[in-house]
């Protein structure tokens, strides 16, 4: 599976996030190709074709990655940081999906490169309405560079 | 005082030990002339230990070498420069430092040192500011970690709902319903704990503001929410110095106040006037709604007190308590008057500007 083309990275450590997220992206039918990546190390492993994802063919990167900030061992910051710096990934867009707008690192996200900040809505018909809303736009609207 | 001191032989002595205060009086070879009981106290020395004495020796154990050559210098500056000298002693002990040359004819006979012991304050302005950040990174956490399990809650039970249908019943579906309505009341509650602590940690950036200007364009946002039929009268409100955005949030509050608990009238009236007292400006809201008895107006400016039941009225019951700390950070005060089923107005207070 790790050459077949992926759409969507979703970065979350929450697995009940991440199921609510998986199902609204379907019920938005976004369901193709989305891979779920549990935590920051899995992320930068799968970006770069290393450990469990090593001989990934790191050309074949994502329309967006939906990243999730607080996760342990690495967190979101340090995701964005790695991704945004390395020629293979830095175009990729990045929305980082957080619980809070009391997120002391919107600004820093934004100084880092990231192409949107989300705050997940807690009633379930908005957060479906923001996910679809999410995949409407990266998948759809947006013109991607070359690819 | 009597008599004998309206003549001019007044002693250091008998001033201090009417004053108040931590002082000594240094001749120029910085004996001590004089000391205040308050600067006895405070180093920990009887009269006789002290006056007569060298003020370093007096001391010594009470400030630390590198404190007396900080205050030494300052009060030898006051000799030599003939003006008043001050300094700041840092941590651990933070005391003001003020010496004053008592000149007579061009000669410093004298200076008077005196000292302000200020470690509390500085103690209590840290810890406030320790505690300030802690609240803040406490607000943070709730609304973060809160909202992550009601997330799961209201999403997981839309799951339940969709994919057992069939299998819930009427009665299942009704449990459900209830689950679903007091989550998301709790994510209510979380989001209004936020605004008022967010409210409480904004700096004020005070200038002349249009209240009528304010009051119209929130009226006009919440007509366009509700579907009231309440017939709202603004008359002209004095400009006011104020933070704009608060007092928007402050009217927001008055008016959907008035426009809720008017609601069930059959004709619903809003009044929003002003008066000058004193120097201060009063604006008031006044609906024709249900009231309150009295009994209880001084709950109303507590966090989640409410006097309705959520059938009733819904609400959170954090809006008047955020009304108030915008309007004491502004230097004004709320109150409220009502009467059961004639009506309630609430006031605020602004500073008149100068």
């Amino acid at each position: 599976m790790e050459n077949t083309e992926v759409e969507i990275v979703l970065v979350e450590d929450n697995p009940n996030d991440a199921e609510l997220t998986i199902r609204a992206l379907k019920k938005n039918h976004f369901a193709n190709r989305i891979v779920h990546l549990e935590n920051g190390a899995d992320a930068i492993d799968f970006f770069f074709g290393e450990g469990a994802y090593a001989g990934r063919d790191v050309s074949n990167q994502p329309r967006v990655i939906l990243l999730d900030l607080k996760m342990p061992k690495v967190n979101g910051i340090e995701v964005i940081i790695k991704l945004k710096s390395d020629d293979r990934t830095k175009t990729i867009p990045i929305v980082v999906l957080t619980s809070s707008k009391e997120d002391p690192d919107v600004a820093k996200c934004y100084a880092l490169g990231i192409n949107s900040y989300i705050v997940k809505p807690v009633g379930f018909d908005n957060f479906l309405k923001a996910v679809g809303e999410i995949g409407l736009y990266w998948l759809l609207l947006n013109q991607p560079p070359n690819r | 005082m009597d008599q004998t001191t309206t003549g001019a032989t007044i002693s250091f002595q008998q001033v201090f030990d009417i004053l108040p205060g931590q002082y000594i009086v240094l001749d120029a070879d910085h004996v001590i002339i004089a000391a205040s009981d308050g600067y006895l106290n405070t180093i920990s020395k009887n009269r006789e230990e002290a006056t007569g004495h060298n003020m370093a020796d007096a001391c010594a154990t009470y400030f630390t070498i590198t404190e007396l050559h900080v205050i030494i210098e300052s009060i030898t500056q006051a000799f030599q420069n003939k003006v008043a000298t001050s300094t700041q002693l840092q941590a651990p002990k933070f005391i003001n430092v003020l010496n004053t040359p008592l000149l007579n004819g061009e000669d410093v006979i004298a200076v008077i040192h005196k000292i302000d012991n200020i470690t509390q304050q500085v103690q209590l302005e840290d810890k406030v500011l320790h505690l300030n950040k802690e609240l803040q990174a406490f607000s943070y956490s709730v609304s973060h970690d809160l909202r992550a399990p009601l997330r799961a809650v209201l999403g997981f039970s839309r799951m339940l709902e969709e994919d057992f249908k069939d299998t819930l019943g009427t009665e299942g579906k009704r449990l459900l319903g209830t689950v679903c309505a007091n989550a998301t009341r709790m994510g209510e509650l979380i989001d209004g704990l936020l605004v008022f602590s967010r409210t409480g940690r904004k700096e004020l950036k005070p200038r002349s503001v249009d209240m009528n200007a304010i009051a119209e364009a929130v009226l006009k946002e919440i007509t366009k929410e509700t579907n009231s039929n309440a017939k709202v009268t603004i008359e002209y409100l004095p400009m006011a110095t104020s933070e704009p955005l608060l007092i928007s949030q402050v009217f927001t509050c008055l008016i959907s106040n008035a426009i809720k608990f008017s609601s069930k009238k059959e004709h619903p009236a809003v009044h929003i006037t002003s008066s000058i007292i004193a120097d201060e400006i009063v604006y008031s809201v006044a609906d024709n709604g249900v009231g309150f008895n009295m009994r209880y107006a001084d709950k109303l400016f507590g966090t989640f007190q409410r006097l309705h039941t959520s059938d009733e009225f819904e609400g959170t019951g954090i809006g008047l308590a955020i009304v108030q700390r915008i309007i004491n950070m502004h230097g004004g005060s709320t109150w409220i008057e009502s009467e059961p089923d004639k009506g309630t107005t609430t006031y605020f207070s602004l500073p008149l500007s100068k």
